[in-house]
């Protein structure tokens, strides 16, 4: 720190990435509200325990590897891979260090983005995954395969970047497209709950055990998605060189400002609350989830869209995610018991390949290189959802179906993973009632 | 005897890197740390395989329609 302005600069800049962290660990409490909500009371511990355990395995890999492949694999395959030493488990960086403050405040930002994906995909296989299976692809989506494509398409050194001009400010395909066709080649080999489908292939609807909750998780994770807005910006940046113009930028050090990215979170968010109020007739669940798709289906361009645009591709989103859902609920016997592929993965998608159109022409990086483009855009939203998204799940799914650790057995489902726990809950509770009547007798 | 640093002295302090005792452990650390994650991945689906193995005995075909019944 040479003067007073720099060390204020580098406070700020720590401080701020350091309250993303806590905000974004509302997300992962969002999650959980919602998916046990939306499970059956029969369900609803198991399911609780699956999504909290992701967050010790996702963690500790993020520490030996994910990071590291984040700072190692930018330009690989198309270039040389990076050592990405400093992000070594071993380096000096990675722990307390007093000559590095901020490694372990970025690799935090990162870890709870890990964490999102992971949990994206945990709510779309509730109450028939082993949990054992869930944290095996918990830690492929959340330490792996979305570090790949953070390295590739969220960095300004990523070949898709660099080659494609792949634009992704706020996580679009980056997140939520790949976590949504991670879901789905889950479900595609994991199967539907007994009793999704009737004989005639018609789907049913499977109550939530407490519907009021699930929103109020959803309303959780909105707040939460105020940090991860944050998180994905770098926020104070020369960008004159000249020390007079001092802005946010995105992941890709382009220009943006807070008043930006503030504008068009709440657009983007009406669009989708208004979107799915109006297409599910005032459902309560498929309202909020519009309100969520609606944001992330802008968010690939919401460092630059107007509030407007943002708004207009919010309600366009959510019609896709909605529309899509059902067809492919209908045609492929698809349970996804919380809509995850629709609002993460085709909201997701949409909304990259909407930014080609939106931001065509643009600089996709600072120097102006290469450029945003529609072709670019789709190749980056098939990369996300179908590359590194689908076909890596589908195949460790058949893996572990191949060795009988990826479903419940059919008895466990039908009782109830939580069936054996409450029977020993009852019978606890009986005992100290008897001991009460007892101790009140004497 | 020292784990590592000795001083907090104004002029050490430009001279510190790692703040935490043991600098040069770090390679094993990581490989214990590894071992002891692959080691409780595997330890919870055997945990779980053993439940679900147990859970299925019980579970026979009165005793599940009647659980399945009392399904509120």
């Amino acid at each position: 720190m040479g003067n007073n302005l720099d060390a204020l600069t580098t406070i700020f800049t720590e401080f701020y990435y350091w309250i993303t962290v806590p905000l974004m660990f509302l997300i992962h409490v969002g999650f959980c509200m919602y998916e046990v909500s939306v499970s059956r009371a029969k369900n609803k511990m198991h399911t609780l325990m699956k999504n909290a355990m992701l967050i010790p395995v996702v963690t500790v890999t993020m520490f030996f590897f994910g990071f590291w492949i984040y700072f190692a694999l930018p330009a690989w395959p198309v270039g040389d891979m990076a050592t990405g030493t400093g992000a070594l488990p071993w380096d000096v960086t990675m722990g307390s260090n007093f000559q590095d403050h901020i490694m372990g405040v970025f690799w935090a930002a990162f870890l709870l983005f890990s964490w999102t994906a992971a949990s994206i995909v945990s709510g779309a296989v509730i109450e028939r995954i082993r949990t054992g299976a869930f944290l095996i692809f918990a830690v492929l989506v959340g330490s792996i395969t979305w570090m790949i494509d953070a390295a590739w398409g969220w960095s300004p050194s990523g070949w898709l970047v660099t080659e494609w001009g792949y634009h992704d400010a706020y996580a679009s395909g980056v997140i939520h497209g790949i976590c949504g066709g991670a879901a789905l080649g889950i479900l595609a080999v994991l199967g539907p709950r007994i009793g999704k489908f009737a004989p005639d292939g018609t789907p049913r609807d499977i109550p939530p055990h407490n519907p009021w909750f699930a929103v109020i998780g959803l309303f959780v994770i909105y707040t939460g998605f105020w940090g991860f807005y944050a998180a994905c910006n770098a926020p104070i940046v020369d960008l004159s060189g000249d020390g007079t113009l001092f802005s946010a930028t995105s992941i890709y050090l382009t220009p943006t400002t807070l008043s930006t990215i503030t504008f068009n979170f709440l657009m983007s968010l009406a669009g989708g609350l208004m979107a799915g109020y109006m297409l599910s007739k005032g459902d309560a669940y498929w309202t909020f989830s519009g309100g969520l798709a609606g944001i992330i289906a802008a968010s690939a361009g919401n460092d630059l869209y107007h509030p407007l645009q943002a708004f207009f591709i919010g309600i366009v989103g959510v019609w896709v995610a909605y529309r899509l859902h059902y067809w492919v609920e209908r045609k492929f016997k698809i349970d996804d018991a919380v809509g995850a592929v629709a609002v993460h993965g085709y909201a997701g998608s949409f909304g990259v390949i909407a930014a080609g159109f939106m931001l065509w022409g643009y600089p996709a990086v600072a120097d102006g290189s290469v450029s945003i483009t529609p072709w670019g855009q789709i190749g980056g939203a098939i990369m996300m959802f179908l590359v590194l998204g689908f076909i890596p799940t589908y195949i460790v799914a058949l893996i572990l179906k191949g060795m009988g650790i990826l479903r419940i057995p059919r008895e466990v489902e039908l009782a109830g993973l939580d069936y054996f726990d409450e029977q020993t809950r009852k019978s606890d509770n009986q005992d100290i009632v008897n001991a009460e009547l007892a101790n009140a007798n004497n | 005897m020292s784990t590592g640093i000795e001083s907090w002295g104004a002029e050490n302090l430009s001279k510190i890197d790692a703040l935490y005792p043991f600098v040069g452990s770090e390679k094993i650390m990581t490989i214990i740390g590894v071992v002891i994650w692959i080691g409780w991945q595997i330890w919870q689906v055997k945990f779980e395989n053993n439940s679900y193995e147990d859970q299925t005995s019980q579970l026979s075909g009165e005793t599940l329609t009647k659980v399945i019944s009392e399904d509120d």
